[in-house]
């Protein structure tokens, strides 16, 4: 996954539903490279009122939403890779 | 032996030391009547076989184990959490998922990494199984002490998304963070069982001795005066 062009992202899931797994393994794929560039807003919740969300803001201040208990993480990371790679594809223009 | 014989396998480093002695294990174990050696799923001399002994030592006498996610911790960081989770009275392992899975599942069993367990429980889903996604490491606290998981809890608060607690596992129950937190504020079992007593003596205890004492005395009297009325000598004294 592409994660130079986050700047934020908000995550909220429970460990021990099905969001767990795509949610935990998107937080590991931010690498500590980007610790001060990225804010990373994590919650463990437990109880059924907050539902679980993804959402990533990006660069261009673009901000894209996944819902963790119905995709995995490969297709959670396809659908932030697609923007990413524009930023990317704009970034070697610019350059 | 068993355990001990576990514990020396696992013992890698020591290698040469541990071969003698799991040959003297063995000897001895067959001159006590076990004929069969263990036969393990992968090599004996793996590490998945290792770490499934380990995890067996580590968790076999943890009262309280927390599932921590931990998300690409660098070197220096990894040693400085270690310390300070050991400084409370807990031990920080990083673990492999499936290994732990395959554990669990085996929990119950003498050789959880044999052939044997692993045919017996592979369909079994352990319940903790759902905390084993992505980075985990577990902390284990060998006291059932709330101070000490207060302390630690305190302590992943501060350090954000590097590592968080997820669950965890206190004497065989699940719990998610929810239920954590309400345990970590509780007293030492300890200091319940005094309070208890305490509370016993003070408050209306000769009372409640009394209650649960009249059942037994009661049987008591009554077996008493049955062996009086069917006894002979005792009948004889009485007619005397």
């Amino acid at each position: 996954m592409i994660t130079k062009y986050f700047t934020k992202v908000v995550i909220r899931f429970n460990p021990l539903g099905k969001e767990g797994k795509a949610s935990r393994l998107f937080l590991s794929s931010i690498p500590p490279s980007l610790r001060g560039a990225c804010v990373i807003d994590h919650k463990v919740i437990t109880d059924n009122k907050t539902k679980p969300m993804l959402s990533v803001t990006f660069k261009d201040k673009q901000t894209l939403d996944a819902d963790p208990s119905t995709m995995t993480f490969g297709e959670i990371s396809a659908i932030m890779d697609r923007h990413s790679r524009a930023l990317q594809i704009k970034d070697s223009i610019q350059a | 032996m068993l355990s001990l014989r576990n514990f020396i396998t696992g013992l890698r480093s020591t290698r040469s030391y541990a071969t003698t002695a799991t040959a003297k294990a063995a000897t001895s174990a067959s001159s006590a009547g076990v004929s069969r050696p263990v036969e393990y799923l992968k090599d004996k001399d793996s590490r998945k076989t290792y770490l499934i002994n380990r995890y067996k030592y580590i968790l076999s006498d943890a009262q309280i184990v927390l599932f921590a996610h931990h998300n690409n911790l660098l070197h220096n960081e990894v040693n400085a959490y270690r310390d300070q989770i050991r400084s409370f009275g807990g031990d920080l392992t990083v673990v492999r998922n499936n290994l732990l899975k395959a554990y669990l599942r085996a929990e119950n069993e003498a050789e959880p990494a044999s052939v044997e367990a692993h045919e017996k429980t592979k369909r079994v889903k352990h319940p903790l199984s759902q905390l084993l996604a992505g980075p985990t490491a577990i902390i284990t606290i060998k006291e059932n002490n709330p101070a000490i998981v207060n302390k630690i809890v305190k302590f992943t608060n501060s350090t954000n998304e590097k590592l968080f607690i997820v669950g965890a596992r206190i004497e065989n129950n699940v719990f998610d963070v929810a239920k954590i937190n309400q345990f970590k504020d509780l007293p030492t079992l300890e200091q319940l069982h005094a309070q208890l007593a305490g509370m016993l003596t003070l408050l209306s205890g000769a009372g409640l001795v009394q209650v649960l004492q009249s059942a037994s005395q009661h049987l008591y009297l009554t077996l008493d005066s049955h062996k009086k009325n069917i006894d002979p000598s005792e009948k004889k004294d009485s007619q005397e």
